[in-house]
């Protein structure tokens, strides 16, 4: 039986990760506990992030067989909290390790993982089959460009400098919102030859290299002309931006396809691939058979993907495992949570999905906290906000609620049995349970749910819903379901904008308190204010 | 050393690393070293980033500290609204009949001939025209003078010796604790076998890995 920890630390996106014997008991990202984003925070350490999984298992460094640092690594931070004795871990190995071995796929797999750089790569491509990888290719930062970089330094200038110098967006942290303009924008020549002029793709080469400064040059300098100054300018940027990457990647796995016919399923993990619409595109390509994106798909993913290598090494996972979901976070028991409402004053009262079903269906906002917290970027129903989907105006009083922007959409969770009857395209449900694919929606419903669908290309970015992976909410979507005859909730991250997801229930007692919500469930009651 | 295409102004030298300043009528210009390694064609970028004279945000010299021998290019663009970036001026290192200093950093009298007999190495393979300093008056008489004068610019300066480094390092290293060989920037991953730790290497291979022999 070995206890492994796996660390990401020193960059953005720091965390840790617990598997004992073969089994992930706890991975946890460190903006959850320090409350600073990890965009916000491009040198984080994963301190808290350990203490809490010490305090919630009772493992720690001292009574661990191996301690698993990934690249790039501090390696001074590294001999301070392993005591000296660890392994250092390729950044894009441990992606790809991640991403394989937790997508529950049989036969032959590619895996890629790609983004901006880790350690000396932007990309890495294997060829897996019955728990075995091999790896094919590694570009190298220095002769490889990244789109990870086209994305991250446009979203870093489109809205400009503050007065410290960076970007009122941020990289790694608000490309999603960039991401959610494209389908508001427009084919423009010009901005369509200028991304063009940054990256050039030919058989798996994305090139020239050092794709981040000239993409921050040719940002920049179009900013300064004014090229950013109205929204749809931005929109227009953010849709040819969509339209060079999806091109370029669609390219990138038609060769895939030439050279290694016979793998027609592909697991994916790396920062670019947080970009659900360029998933939809890859999701739709008639030859692929099944596609998984890793849930923590960015680098908060990296801690797991080192213990899960390890985990493989040792022989105590021997082939891709099938997660049922990702709340690895931590949990809070009834104690935990009576010991933290004395400090409010609410009213308190049983769960009755269906008088919550109720409550949704006249249009309050439900916060939903339960189990264990949601490992990745996704809020997948444990630290969730519910809202009806049926009302376009709901999304605007959300937004105002939450201080979001107005372009963001927000997704669906659907009653697996129902999926197939709103979206087109049937394939890859098993990725859809953690909401990391677009999937383009079915005429009949755009008009029955528009709080949640993308209005200009018809595009949702669905959560299934079973009873297995959720109980309770299944339940409460089956009540709404009667009420509605809609199979459909929204879900967004409870959290208010600019806010990691929230962790604990006081964070979640504040936002009640706050009125960012209507009620809360929390566990098996409701709170709400007097 | 200095050129002009057609409205752009462009000052460039290697001494003392990389430095490059571009006067032109856009405000950004981009500047990327890049780097030929032994047998390959293909040259790949270690450095690269926006200078301007006119935002404040920007630095208006390109800098890049890197001092052993790198076979470099710098490459200058410019962006066209219309067609994106746009390569302005390229210069690849070429010290041929060019004065290039060597310091011997060395207290060591043997240490000293011994490297001096790899900078005549180095000169004839090169063709360049050498200043040569030591602490030793009987080793620096070997070497004709007439180069030294005031104002006489240098292609290339090279100090050999033993250089901890103390700053600059890229946070995921810590070249200070091993005693890196002089090198600059953060890009160790690939550039042309550097640095590499002199606690391990005699003094043939020092000098070696400094000249690029």
């Amino acid at each position: 039986m070995s206890k492994i920890f796996g660390f990401y630390a020193g960059s953005h996106s720091a965390s840790s990760s617990l598997v004992v014997d073969g089994e992930i008991l706890m991975c946890l990202e460190e903006e959850r506990m320090t409350r600073i984003k990890a965009g916000d925070a491009h040198e984080s350490f994963p301190n808290l992030s350990y203490l809490k999984i010490v305090e919630d298992t009772n493992h720690s460094i001292e009574n661990s067989d191996y301690r698993i640092f990934v690249e790039p690594l501090t390696e001074s931070y590294c001999r301070y909290l392993s005591n000296g004795s660890y392994e250092k871990l390729s950044h894009h190995v441990a992606h790809n390790y991640g991403a394989y071995f937790t997508s529950g796929m049989e036969g032959k797999v590619l895996s890629i993982s790609y983004d901006g750089g880790g350690e000396s790569s932007v990309m890495r491509i294997f060829l897996c089959e019955d728990g075995k990888m091999n790896q094919i290719r590694k570009m190298d930062f220095s002769t490889t460009g990244s789109l990870s970089h086209l994305w991250g330094f446009t979203t870093s200038s489109i809205l400009g400098y503050d007065e410290n110098m960076e970007g009122i967006w941020k990289m790694c942290k608000d490309e999603g919102k960039l991401m959610g303009m494209a389908p508001e924008g427009e084919y423009n020549e010009r901005l369509y030859k200028i991304f063009k002029s940054i990256i050039k793709y030919d058989n798996y080469n994305f090139y020239p290299p050092r794709t981040d400064q000239k993409t921050k040059f040719a940002m920049d300098s179009l900013f300064l002309k004014g090229h950013f100054a109205t929204q749809k300018q931005r929109e227009d940027v953010s849709h040819n931006l969509q339209l060079v990457t999806e091109e370029l990647m669609l390219q990138f796995f038609s060769d895939l396809h030439r050279d290694f016919p016979e793998y027609t399923k592909i697991c994916l993990s790396g920062g670019l691939f947080a970009n659900v619409k360029l998933n939809q595109k890859i999701n739709d390509i008639p030859w692929v058979q099944e596609l998984y994106v890793y849930p923590p798909m960015g680098d908060e993913g990296l801690s797991l993907g080192a213990c899960i290598w390890k985990s493989v090494q040792l022989g105590e996972i021997t082939k891709p495992l099938k997660l049922s979901n990702v709340s690895f976070g931590p949990k809070y028991d009834e104690q935990k949570v009576f010991g933290i409402l004395e400090e409010y004053d609410f009213i308190k009262s049983d769960f009755d999905p269906k008088k919550i079903a109720e409550d949704i269906n006249e249009g309050k906002i439900i916060g939903w906290f339960q189990g264990g917290m949601e490992y990745g970027p996704r809020a997948l129903g444990n630290r969730s906000i519910l809202v009806r989907p049926t009302e376009y105006s709901t999304h605007t009083k959300l937004n105002e609620r939450l201080g979001r922007y107005d372009t963001m959409p927000f997704a669906p969770m659907v009653l697996s049995d129902y999926f197939d009857d709103l979206f087109t395209n049937p394939k890859s449900k098993y990725s859809t349970q953690f909401m990391t694919i677009c999937y383009t929606t079915k005429d009949e419903w755009i008009e029955k749910i528009p709080a949640v669908i993308q209005k200009s290309d018809k595009t949702a970015r669905p959560q299934i819903i079973d009873e297995d992976n959720n109980p309770m909410l299944f339940e409460l979507m089956n009540e709404y379901l009667k009420v509605s005859d809609i199979p459909v909730l929204l879900n967004t991250s409870f959290n208010i904008h600019g806010e990691p997801i929230i962790e604990n229930p006081h964070h979640a007692f504040n936002h009640l308190k706050n009125n960012v919500v209507d009620k809360l469930v929390l566990g098996k009651y409701v709170y709400e204010n007097k | 050393m200095f050129t002009k295409i057609n409205d752009i102004k462009i000052y460039y030298t290697f001494d003392q690393g990389v430095k490059v300043k571009v006067y032109g009528p856009d405000s950004l210009y981009l500047v990327e070293v890049r780097e030929y390694l032994q047998g390959e064609e293909t040259p790949r970028c270690v450095e690269s980033h926006t200078i301007s004279n006119t935002v404040e945000r920007y630095f208006n010299i390109f800098k890049y500290d890197v001092e052993f021998f790198s076979d470099l290019e710098i490459v200058v663009y410019k962006m066209d609204y219309d067609y994106g970036l746009v390569k302005v001026f390229s210069h690849r290192f070429n010290d041929r009949d060019k004065i290039v200093e060597f310091k011997l950093d060395t207290n060591d009298k043997e240490e000293a001939l011994l490297w001096s007999k790899s900078v005549d190495k180095y000169v004839r393979l090169h063709g360049c025209r050498p200043v040569v300093k030591t602490k030793f008056p009987e080793i620096n008489k070997r070497y004709p003078t007439y180069f030294e004068r005031q104002g006489l610019e240098r292609y290339k300066t090279y100090r050999i010796g033993r250089y901890p480094k103390n700053s600059n390092d890229y946070k995921t290293i810590e070249p200070k604790h091993e005693g890196f060989l002089w090198f600059g920037g953060w890009k160790l991953f690939w550039s042309y076998q550097h640095p590499r730790s002199w606690s391990f290497l005699n003094s043939q291979e020092i000098v070696d890995d400094i000249l690029g022999l």
